[in-house]
């Protein structure tokens, strides 16, 4: 290590160094993982991998649900998963498992998010946690690029949440898991957690706040505040800059 | 006639007669003779089969109703459409096809006698020796055969006779389609036929008609030596054959073995790991013996054989087929163990019920290589073991813009495999009956997923979410059929949301094609996203509304209106107005 050092002179090339060993060392030599933009360039510069590391779990908690109009409290952030599953749905042979019933999105919005995503769609409806957490675990062992698992993980024990990044690193898939808004306080070890909110906003169209509470390995490297708006422009979701949503002009324009 | 009547079960979707699931029987002697000449059968359309003949289309076999029509043999298929009122059903003659299906019914005549042959083009030959004991005489077997096969739409000529030559006679000649000829008075009967029954070569039949011979009866009048000199030993051969002293053999067909293997313990045992093993090793031998046969299978159907219980039956379906013990182990392992031995399980049997051609892989060079759709099916093959197949499932848009109806989810093993993501409608896993049309809309082009067609409904117009059944709540409208201001649940009463923005109406109309017009109100079946549960709801037209709330949701509601008449009665419109959350863009 110490010649490593002589032979980098700068400080940041050798720290570089010094951290490609760790991972050669930790990930048994496997190359590095690949991807997943985000399709959000200002989202995707602040992730140490460049976007959603595949092999690994993603969280997302969810938006919550005031007044009981139904009987769950909270919803997953399902125009945020429908994005991310379409960019995944990119790849060569793709198929995205939704699992649980819970996330499953309506499919006109399934079909207007890609129709490759809509016919690689295939929806597993489980009784119970347990069997969530099985189908979980099977199809993120499966081995095989373009395997988009995206789950409904109320509840989710930090056990499980171990095992289940065991099972997303030997299959090298990546795993979307949405929680409610109360799991915060649950530990895991997913790579990165995300807090999706409805922007209170006066827009005509439904916008969200879209916050990265943790991302594994790059703490050092997220600006202080790791927070987006996201805005369903043309169907898209964009990210538009909060200061642009919140302008004064808004709310007149809306009312 | 054969052709015609395979032609019409085809067309009247009657499945394809089971395969043989055969009875071990003891071979003795006795014979029957099944022939199949035309039978007239109730029909709505008649039935013509063409071949082309120097570019014109004629005539190859036609129905009976055609035929009493006046449509003869090689008559052109434009003289023959002008006879008839009725417009025809019309294809090619396929002596292939025929053969084929002929083979088919031979194989499932094996449940019923031992011996099966092809005689012709649309004869058969079943060898019955010593069936009439597990019938009860002869008679009784020869009145199912045919049951049988008139209830399957077959026209047939049963006889059965000792010798195959006098059952084929009496079965061609005869003056009854069912005919039973005992052994006193086969000579009789022989007799009265004409030489034609002999089943001899024209030539043969010419020469003896020129010497005023008609009847088998005169035949066996000539003295055998000058028969054999002049006619050949041919005609002398088939003779005893009909007549019993000369062997005749027949080629039998093939049948079809179910694929099966079996292991039968000792006594009856109750030791799961014993169980679990002898399991483990049929599937190793079942999958030997399908890689052997080229088959993989798509339905398996183990059997736990329990002393003094009925068996357990475990069914395995795969979504292709499948010869791989690890894989098949891998599906049933789980059912075993969770399987109820009674007082003890006496032995393992796996049935092949339904099985498909292997598909032939290319082998792997190089380890990113690996073909994925084996692995993908394999996985839908393993949740849908465990979870049920009804829990796997596959969305598919269908053909209407009622917003739950567009939508529908199939079990993912009953259809096809997934398609890869091409061009083109088909590509898109459309091939339904009913394909994907939003009413009068434009199809997305696939090209470019996210560019909306102009009308058709985008992110904005459709939720993320779809209630599974639209969800009554209160309103507080402004005005009488004014802005929306406020609504709430209906059921509690309690919370209610203040709405900061609404946008609309859009609205959805029940299909008409599903009602008849003259109806006013529209019964129709809502379908629950859970695909099972069905409930039937009066839906008429709805006027959605896209609504933010002042927390921030953007929630799909509708306005389910009134009759027109309804409303004129009740008073001031909007009064019988009901109101549904439906959807949200979460």
């Amino acid at each position: 290590m110490q010649s490593c050092v002589e032979v980098h002179t700068d400080k940041q090339a050798a720290l570089r160094h010094l951290r490609q060993a760790i991972d050669a060392v930790t990930t048994d030599g496997k190359s590095t993982t690949t991807a997943l933009s985000t399709g959000w360039p200002q989202v995707d510069s602040v992730l140490p991998a460049k976007g959603l590391s595949c092999g690994a779990l993603h969280e997302w908690f969810g938006l919550v649900r005031h007044g009981h109009c139904d009987q769950s409290r909270w919803t997953p952030p399902l125009s945020v998963l429908l994005h991310l599953a379409a960019r995944g749905s990119r790849t060569a042979q793709p198929l995205t498992l939704w699992i649980g019933q819970r996330v499953w999105p309506y499919g006109y919005a399934l079909w207007h998010a890609s129709p490759t995503l809509f016919c690689s769609s295939i929806f597993v409806a489980a009784r119970d946690a347990a069997e969530r957490q099985w189908a979980m675990d099977v199809v993120l062992r499966t081995a095989g690029a373009g395997v988009v698992v995206v789950a409904d993980a109320a509840g989710m024990p930090l056990a499980s949440s171990r095992r289940l990044q065991l099972a997303a690193e030997a299959g090298g898939t990546l795993g979307l898991l949405a929680r409610p808004p109360d799991d915060e306080t649950e530990l895991s070890v997913a790579m990165t957690r995300w807090r999706v909110k409805q922007a209170a906003t006066h827009a005509h169209r439904p916008r969200w706040s879209l916050e990265l509470v943790r991302s594994k390995g790059s703490l050092a490297r997220i600006p202080h505040a790791p927070f987006w708006t996201l805005d369903s422009d043309d169907g898209h979701l964009v990210v538009v800059s909060p200061d642009v949503a919140d302008r004064p002009g808004a709310a007149a324009f809306a009312s | 006639m054969w052709p015609i009547d395979r032609v019409r079960r085809r067309l009247l979707h009657k499945d394809p007669l089971p395969e043989a699931l055969l009875r071990e029987q003891t071979l003795s002697r006795a014979v029957t003779n099944t022939s199949l000449p035309t039978r007239p059968q109730p029909t709505h359309t008649p039935i013509l089969l063409t071949h082309i003949d120097r570019d014109r289309t004629l005539i190859a076999a036609c129905c009976e109703r055609a035929r009493s029509a006046g449509i003869v043999h090689a008559m052109p298929l434009a003289e023959a459409r002008a006879l008839l009122r009725q417009a025809p059903h019309v294809e090619p003659f396929s002596p292939d096809a025929d053969a084929r299906g002929l083979i088919r019914l031979a194989r499932w005549a094996y449940r019923y006698v031992p011996r099966v042959a092809i005689d012709g083009t649309d004869g058969l030959l079943l060898d019955a020796t010593g069936c009439e004991r597990m019938y009860a005489g002869i008679d009784r077997l020869l009145r199912v055969l045919a049951g049988k096969l008139v209830r399957a739409g077959i026209g047939i000529r049963l006889a059965a006779a000792p010798t195959f030559g006098a059952a084929w006679a009496v079965a061609h000649f005869g003056s009854h389609n069912l005919t039973l000829v005992r052994q006193p008075e086969l000579a009789t009967v022989l007799g009265g036929l004409p030489i034609a029954a002999l089943r001899l070569s024209a030539l043969t039949l010419d020469a003896l008609r020129a010497v005023g011979v008609e009847r088998i009866s005169e035949l066996r009048a000539l003295p055998r030596a000058s028969i054999a000199a002049r006619y050949g030993s041919e005609t002398l051969l088939r003779l005893d054959q009909a007549m019993g002293s000369a062997i005749e053999s027949i080629d039998a067909v093939q049948p079809k073995w179910p694929i099966r293997v079996e292991r039968l313990f000792d006594g009856p045992t109750d030791r799961l790991d014993s169980i679990t093993l002898a399991a483990n090793g049929l599937v190793e031998m079942l999958a030997t013996e399908l890689t052997a046969k080229h088959r993989g299978t798509l339905s398996l159907r183990v059997e736990l054989i329990r002393s003094d219980l009925e068996p357990v039956f475990i069914l395995i379906r795969t979504s292709r087929p499948c010869a791989e013990p690890r894989h098949i182990w891998k599906l049933l392992a789980p059912k075993i163990e969770n399987a109820h031995l009674g007082f003890g399980v006496e032995g393992v049997r796996l049935l092949v019920l339904c099985s498909g051609q292997l598909r032939d892989t290319q082998g792997k060079c190089w380890a990113d290589d690996e073909a994925h759709p084996p692995e993908r099916s394999r996985l839908l093959d393993t949740l849908a073991a465990r979870l049920m197949p009804e829990r796997v499932l596959r969305p598919m848009l269908l053909e209407s813009h009622v917003p739950e109806r567009a939508v529908a989810l199939r079990p993912a093993l009953s259809l096809p495999a997934i398609a890869p993501p091409a061009f083109g409608p088909t590509a898109l896993g459309l091939q339904t009956n009913k394909p994907l049309r939003p009413a009068h809309h434009k199809r997305p082009n696939p090209l470019s997923p996210t560019s909306t067609a102009p009308g058709y409904p985008g992110m904005l117009e459709r939720p993320t979410s779809l209630l599974s059944e639209p969800l009554p709540i209160t309103v507080t409208l402004l005005l009488p059929d004014g802005p929306l201001v406020m609504f709430g649940s209906a059921s509690r009463g309690g919370a209610s949301h203040r709405v900061i923005a609404c946008h609309g109406p859009e609205r959805i109309a029940g299909e008409w094609w599903r009602h008849s017009a003259s109806s006013p109100t529209r019964t129709v079946t809502m379908q629950c996203e859970s695909g099972g549960a069905v409930a039937t709801a009066r839906t008429r037209e709805r006027d959605y509304f896209r609504v933010q709330t002042d927390d921030g949701r953007w929630v799909w509601i509708f306005r389910e209106s009134a009759l027109k008449t309804q409303s004129a009665q009740n008073g001031p419109a909007g009064s019988s107005d009901r109101w549904f959350i439906h959807g949200e863009w979460a």
